[in-house]
């Protein structure tokens, strides 16, 4: 049975089946107690305990500091800033038509809007080149709708990429596509392997779960289809191919099962879980549950020799290096992944192609790079993300979430979320991942 | 001793972010760099140590508690060698009794007999 409360009004205590672990939520440093420990923190200080936890740095005394402010601090004194330094890859929305409806797209499919043209595929593959000049390495992933309903677009663009990178000498672009794998020719494969692609299948599960929430138009299953198609994909040589998991009400529940599937039938061996989006104004998983499943599903995916990632994987990362991992939709590196949008625009946030605050034409980043900071998030923006154990760890809302709740007040179930993760993450240390 | 959460920094993928570059299972390529590397590193650990191969390892990984265990069959010894990391030292151990506890069952069913000690 495990639980949790404060100690000495400024570390988190876990308790678990007589033994537990502490953790200050600021530093990110934990320490686990056997059963004797445990015995021995209760009586009278100083016992042999607590002169051991003071060598570690955990004492009762101290400034009584308020821990938002603490995080503040501590982030600046580790040059971890918000706000992003520039664009390093661009997710590229081709179109938003689509041969599937999935109930839960966070994209407005099919509308008839104009696909992204040639010239504004050029114009904003020259930015992003442009604006790298001389690094190692950009990203280029190809989005919707249905990316390879535009596969014409992808091979220009593939070509003109080669063409950037030589002239604004960027060593290396990086190439993936996030696809329903419902419509892969041989074209399209002997494509993906000429440039190495990584290619995204999004799957939910077996059959029985996938068609729940992803059909195609006309309202049929395309599982036979796409698990041919990813057979073909994995007998290519060169492409590297994952599976994009989005937890869904279908599959909460049977997480551990539909990776066991994915693997073992699917024989996909990476599989990235996606992060819920809040698209309806709230998390509609419980976030407990989600947290839970998320971590059964990794040790499964571990166990048959898959790879399975998740923003779980923050809370881990956090403990075992001891630093905040709090900002969303930005890279390690300081830069963000954005969207290119038909209509010569750019999201600075890569999973809302909508909302006005995140929309810039290329000129107007050009002229103004610390727009970016648009997208920047306001860290621990409530009183209660001082209390909260997940304060370094998800470090309240994002821009995009605040956006689309409506508020700077965290979804409840998304706090249950990440303050899940950190309880497992501090039981888990044995660095697997 | 209570003991301090061990340190880790060779993440194969940073998890700030995980919500774009890695989506699209590129990271598979990774593999193939790090399984390299880790050939590496034991081809130089061989030339560093005094060893003996280990065939028939598996390595189990458990959900409850959490943890990995690897069991191997003894290369010189009679008997089977069960290691256990379950993070925290409760599980750990845990983690060992079980795996010890499986052994010995399954030997049992199988009808091996535990070698004495001399």
């Amino acid at each position: 049975m495990a639980s949790s409360q404060l100690l000495w009004g400024k570390y988190i205590r876990y308790d678990r089946d007589g033994e537990a672990a502490l953790l200050d939520p600021v530093t990110l440093d934990s320490v686990y107690l056997d059963r004797g420990e445990v015995t021995d923190l209760s009586a009278v200080p100083p016992t042999a305990t607590h002169t051991a936890l003071a060598e570690l740095g955990f004492t009762p005394d101290g400034p009584d500091l308020d821990r938002r402010e603490a995080l503040r601090s501590r982030l600046q004194r580790l040059g971890l800033e918000p706000l992003p330094v520039r664009i390093s890859g661009l997710r590229i929305v081709l179109t938003d038509a689509c041969n599937m409806k999935c109930s839960y797209c966070f994209v407005e499919t099919n509308t008839g809007k104009p696909d992204m043209t040639e010239q504004e595929l050029a114009d904003g593959l020259t930015y992003l080149f442009e604006t790298n000049a001389g690094r190692d390495e950009v990203a280029i992933q190809w989005f919707g709708g249905e990316p390879t309903t535009r596969f014409d677009l992808m091979q220009r663009g593939d070509e003109l990429a080669d063409a950037l990178a030589e002239q604004h000498d960027v060593q290396r672009v990086r190439r993936t596509v996030v696809t329903n794998g419902a419509r892969i020719t041989d074209a399209m494969i002997d494509h993906f392997s000429r440039y190495r692609y990584g290619v995204g299948i999004s799957v939910d599960g077996p059959p029985s779960v996938n068609s729940e929430h992803r059909r195609l138009l006309g309202g049929q299953p395309a599982d036979d289809r796409i698990r041919r198609n990813v057979g073909r994909l994995l007998d290519a040589d060169g492409i590297h191919v994952g599976c994009n998991l989005t937890p869904t009400p279908a599959n909460i529940g049977r997480l551990a099962e539909t990776v066991k599937w994915i693997i073992d039938e699917l024989g996909l061996k990476f599989i990235y879980a996606n992060t819920p989006i809040p698209a309806s104004g709230r998390w509609t998983v419980d976030g407990t549950e989600l947290a839970e499943e998320l971590y059964q599903a990794r040790l499964v995916a571990l166990g048959r020799g898959g790879m399975m990632f998740s923003v779980l994987d923050r809370a881990f990362q956090a403990l075992d290096r001891r630093r905040p991992m709090l900002f969303d939709h930005m890279q390690s590196d300081r830069t963000l992944n954005a969207a290119l949008l038909p209509g010569s625009r750019v999201s600075l946030c890569d999973i809302n192609f909508t909302e006005p605050a995140f929309l810039h034409t290329l000129e107007e980043l050009r002229a103004d790079p610390a727009l970016l900071g648009g997208v920047a998030k306001e860290i621990a923006p409530i009183p209660e993300c001082g209390e909260c154990p997940a304060l370094a760890i998800c470090g309240g809302p994002s821009r995009n979430e605040q956006l689309l709740i409506a508020g700077d007040r965290p979804d409840p179930q998304m706090c249950a979320f990440y303050q899940s993760t950190v309880e497992i993450a501090v039981w888990d240390s044995t660095g697997l991942q | 001793m209570p003991t301090p959460r061990r340190t880790k920094g060779d993440h194969l993928i940073y998890a700030d972010v995980v919500d774009s570059k890695s989506k699209a299972g590129v990271w598979m390529g990774e593999r193939d760099a790090f399984q390299a590397k880790q050939a590496e590193i034991l081809e130089a650990l061989k030339d560093n140590t005094d060893w003996v191969p280990v065939e028939n390892a598996i390595m189990v990984v458990s959900t409850e508690p959490a943890g990995i265990t690897i069991i191997a069959a003894n290369p010189t010894l009679p008997g089977v060698i069960v290691l256990a990391d379950g993070g925290s030292p409760e599980a750990s151990a845990q983690l060992q009794a079980s795996g010890e506890e499986l052994v010995r069952k399954l030997m049992a069913e199988r009808g091996i007999m535990e070698e004495e000690a001399a």
